[in-house]
């Protein structure tokens, strides 16, 4: 754990004179990149994500791990960014949506595949659906539709774009499978959500 | 799959001929399935919601509720809150600002009032430097309180020697507030009902739910000198606007409201709720920007809510199940100086022939946040009651319930005297039935069964009304090419970009690709709100015209070229595409905008349409006939409903992938509010027990099946220049009956007060004794 220190909160000068805040520097790798930001130990990792680093492709919903709209992926598995602290995350990897396609803009198949399925209405669950489906095909490669509606049960979509997603998810794992077949590492790499 | 399937009758009447529909031919985009335009940002993370805007040195507001439902607040100290580092100010009712009087005249705006009328009414509000000192500073306001004595629930607030939850009479007749009558009655209902071969009489109670969007409502206000710009999440922007307005005290041209993307309202974001002026009052005072949500607690305690609606239906039909009467009652739950009722006896007005009908409202008020439109409001709750108790009639009869619904079909809207354009209800019964397998249906009633698990099929009438309002189209062409498409409106996850560009593309004759689509902003031209679906039906005619207008001044311009360019043309010989004018034979024959606007002289082309939105002769539905299978497991009471049938007619549909999204949603809400939705109110302390999204259940990917959705893709020629009609609510309107006649045909038990959760259920089937 870093060293707790009394210091001004980072990002936050304005006009208003901004009172000490017990905070502490940590260190986020988000999407390969390393940011040291200070944070009250209180902060979540969604506020630290959304407020201190400007990232809002994550969402905050309901603020109990309960709809799986701040899905992300730490150390390459699904979290619930709303009850995380940011603490604890001190050292680690974060993938967000932001990092999810290739760095010339290419859309990952998953994200290609929720906008063919119409997989989306409003959108601000869905990136939290396909950071989770992200980790949910890593580990079901070939996954049938009850699989996918059991992995998927976590994120809540409150348009009802289940049918959409759960489409989107199978037709995503086919076209990783045969992107793994023909290209190799590349993608695998980005499957597994180790790509930065 | 989704199938395509062949026309509907329609009415004789019918004016097909009417000279304003546009025809097939000219459709090249609109009718296709393209994926939604702003697709590629929302799943990128890219899309920026009210809820995502920044600004340097923004600060953060957050809310003090009520924690009693009646009441005076007799002092409130803020003392320790501002104690707390960072907080940079408290509102109270102790030291809200004088509010000066409403430009639009009227009583002035009340920030915190000292009478408290319901659990989670605004207390106060801390502004601090972030979010969490917010928070934290709320919980240390003190607030004296003097508590009175409440109602919080609607059966309590209907007893006689029950409190008084406002200044009037708890159960009133609501009057007509919103144009129709709360009471109603045509023919004689007692004559009706002594004439029938057969009555059956049922009452539903049907729970108040929460719209839940997951965007909040949250703001983020920003000055300007003496403007403000508005970062709000709202299904309507003007409203937005002008109510801001009126609680600052300045004219609605000093306040702007941007919704450029708008994570999901379902109702809740019609109204405009009490963060959007406090964010624009904090940051003119703090003089920087203040961005104010609603947590999810508050949400559901102060965002509005679908009340709960009491019904009370009487049917009566001759043996051959002609329906001689039709008495419906409805009380709903009502707030403390709130007009609104729910209208959910509405559609038994109309939607089938009676001669002999009553349908009557009342508003029973209680300690409660004041209810609100939630999707299909008064429809849904309506055609529950009403379509159950056909199915139990159909019963009663021993008629097939498709056969009594269509020896019933009205022609015309009773209430409005005028036809229906057409009636599709008595095809989409017939469509839908081949496609569920209706005859495999249980016959009798809980005769299908598999071990524990009891099967049925059950259907109901979908239906949503046709509303539309005055909207303006704007289509621009600039010199660099681009076609803007402009409109104050919102998408909430309709497809309202995507249409719109459609329809500009097909009105201008070139590709979507070409439409660039700008939206939620009060700067842009008007258009009503994204509710009672008329949004799609109103700004897609108004674009689609602009577009058309647009068009015939670039081709006017092109002829009239004075190098000749074009000479001998016909406006049929030139194409529009890619920011050009080209000849259709002859590519080399072309111009840019650019070149063709510096040789008129001007920096753009503006095609406009005025939508007046005109009374019209007949009368528009959304239709569909909707078939649930499900299953009761009697061992557990849990309900599942593995396959939907729904065939819907709304018109021409603009694009079957939206289109289809729509419908599904809306039956995935309707499944939702008859299985799983319910706010419970605690009526002993007025509080509501389950204020999140742990204990409020709405459905997940496990409670989905498969859900079979088609449609009549015909134009509706007489409802505006596309013959296009709506499909945001009509969805949710007959899925919940559906799956409830579903369950009496699965177990012969009629269900009569949803959420159908498993406790529910199992205690039903164990009074009738029925067990595993």
């Amino acid at each position: 754990m870093s060293q707790v220190s009394e210091v001004p909160e980072s990002g936050r000068s304005g006009s208003t004179p901004v009172p000490p805040t017990l905070t502490v520097p940590i260190q986020l790798r988000v999407n390969g990149q390393i940011h040291t930001i200070q944070v009250e130990p209180r902060t979540t990792l969604v506020d630290a994500l959304r407020t201190h680093l400007g990232m809002t492709g994550t969402k905050l919903v309901c603020g109990q791990g309960a709809c799986g709209a701040c899905t992300v992926l730490l150390d390459g598995e699904r979290v619930t960014a709303c009850i995380i602290l940011a603490i604890m995350c001190d050292g680690r990897e974060v993938k967000t949506i932001e990092g999810l396609a290739l760095p010339d803009g290419t859309p990952h198949p998953l994200q290609a595949a929720f906008v063919r399925h119409d997989a989306l209405q409003c959108g601000f669950c869905t990136p939290g659906q396909i950071m989770s489906a992200v980790a949910f095909l890593r580990d079901h490669p070939e996954p049938t539709i009850d699989e996918i509606r059991a992995g998927m049960a976590g994120n809540l979509c409150r348009c009802a774009a289940y049918i959409g997603i759960r489409e989107a998810v199978a037709d995503a794992a086919k076209q990783m499978r045969a992107s793994t077949a023909t290209s190799g590492a590349a993608t695998l790499a980005q499957d597994a959500g180790e790509m930065s | 799959m989704t199938t395509t399937i062949p026309q509907v009758p329609v009415n004789p009447q019918d004016p097909t001929s009417n000279p304003t529909s546009t025809p097939a031919e000219q459709m090249h985009s609109i009718g296709q399935p393209l994926p939604r335009i702003d697709g590629l940002a929302k799943v990128t993370g890219q899309a920026i919601y009210s809820f995502d805007h920044a600004l340097p040195d923004m600060v953060f507001g957050t809310i003090l509720s009520a924690t009693i439902p009646h009441g005076q607040v007799v002092r409130v100290d803020h003392r320790r809150a501002l104690a707390l580092p960072g907080v940079l100010r408290v509102y109270s009712c102790e030291n809200q600002p004088p509010t000066p009087p409403r430009v639009e005249g009227g009583a002035p705006y009340i920030w915190f009032d000292r009478e408290i009328r319901y659990d989670g009414q605004d207390v106060a509000m801390v502004v601090a430097t972030t979010q969490a000192i917010a928070d934290e500073a709320v919980g240390l306001i003190t607030v004296d309180v003097a508590p009175a004595p409440f109602v919080a629930t609607v059966r309590a607030a209907m007893a006689p020697d029950a409190p008084q939850a406002g200044e009037t009479p708890n159960v009133e007749d609501p009057g007509s507030p919103y144009g129709e009558p709360a009471q109603y009655t045509r023919g004689d209902v007692a004559a009706g009902l002594l004439e029938a071969a057969v009555t059956i009489t049922a009452a539903y109670d049907l729970p108040s739910q929460i719209h839940n969007p997951w965007e909040a409502h949250v703001t983020l206000a920003t000055w300007d000198g003496d403007c403000v710009t508005v970062y709000d999440s709202v299904q309507y922007p003007i409203g937005a606007r002008n109510f801001i307005a009126n609680a600052l005290g300045i004219p609605s041209e000093q306040v702007r409201v941007i919704a450029e993307y708008v994570g999901g309202g379902f109702g809740s974001k019609l109204s405009t709720k009490t963060q959007a002026p406090l964010a624009a009052l904090a940051a003119r005072h703090l003089e920087r920007p203040v961005r104010v949500r609603l947590t999810r607690a508050q949400m559901h305690r102060n965002a509005r809510h679908r009340p709960q609606t009491l019904h009370h239906l009487r049917l009566g039909a001759t043996s051959a199940g002609i329906l001689t009467a039709i008495d419906h009652e409805v009380w709903s739950g009502g707030a403390p100086k709130a007009q609104y009722y729910e209208s959910a006896a509405s559609t038994s007005r109309y939607l089938y022939a009676c001669p002999n009908l009553r349908s009557a409202h009342w508003r029973v008020r209680v300690n409660q946040n004041p209810p609100g439109s939630m999707r299909a409001p008064g429809e849904q709750q309506s055609q529950f009651a009403l379509e159950c108790a056909l199915d139990e009639l159909a019963h009663a009869l021993r008629i097939d319930p498709i056969t009594l619904r269509q020896r019933n079909q009205a022609s015309t809207h009773a209430v409005s005297g005028k036809p229906f354009s057409r009636n599709s209800i008595p095809t989409l019964l017939d469509l839908g039935s081949q496609r569920i397998g209706w005859d495999q249906r249980a016959q009798p009633p809980g005769s299908q069964r598999d071990g524990a698990l009891w099967r049925g099929i059950g259907c109901a009438v979908a239906f949503y009304p046709l509303h539309m309002a005055r909207a303006e189209g704007r289509v621009r062409l600039q010199a660099d090419g681009s076609v803007l498409v402009e409109s104050s409106g919102v998408d909430l996850g309709t497809g309202t970009y995507t249409i719109l560009a459609q329809a500009a593309a097909d009105g201008l004759g070139t590709t979507p690709a070409d439409i660039t689509v700008h939206l939620g902003d009060t700067t842009l031209p008007v258009a009503p709100i994204a509710g009672g679906s008329m949004l799609a039906a109103s700004v897609t005619p108004a674009v689609y015209s602009a577009a058309l207008d647009a068009r015939q001044q670039l081709i006017d311009a092109a002829l009239d070229l004075p190098d000749g360019l074009f000479a001998g043309c016909s406006a049929s010989d030139l194409v529009i595409g890619a920011g050009r004018v080209t000849h259709r034979r002859d590519a080399g024959r072309a111009i840019t905008f650019a070149e063709l606007l510096r040789l008129r002289g001007t920096t753009e082309i503006v095609g406009q349409c005025n939508f007046a939105a005109d009374d019209l002769p007949m009368e528009y539905g959304n239709f569909g006939a909707h078939f649930a299978e499900v299953t009761v497991d009697v061992e557990t009471g849990i309900v599942r409903v593995p396959r939907f049938v729904a065939v819907h007619d709304s018109g021409r549909v603009l694009n079957p992938t939206t289109y289809r999204s729509q419908i599904r949603g809306g039956i995935i809400w309707g499944l939702s509010a008859v299985l799983l939705e319910a706010s419970h109110m605690d009526g002993h302390r007025g509080r509501i027990t389950n204020a999140n999204l742990v204990e409020y259940l709405v459905p997940t990917a496990l409670d989905i099946g498969e859900i079979d959705v088609t449609w009549l893709d015909e134009p509706d020629a007489g409802a505006n220049a596309l013959g296009m009609k709506s499909a945001g609510e009509v969805g949710i309107t007959g899925a919940a009956p559906a799956i409830a006649n579903a369950i009496f045909n699965a177990t012969g038990l009629r269900l009569r007060h949803p959420p159908f959760q498993p406790p529910r259920v199992l205690m039903a089937l164990r009074a009738a004794g029925i067990t595993a």
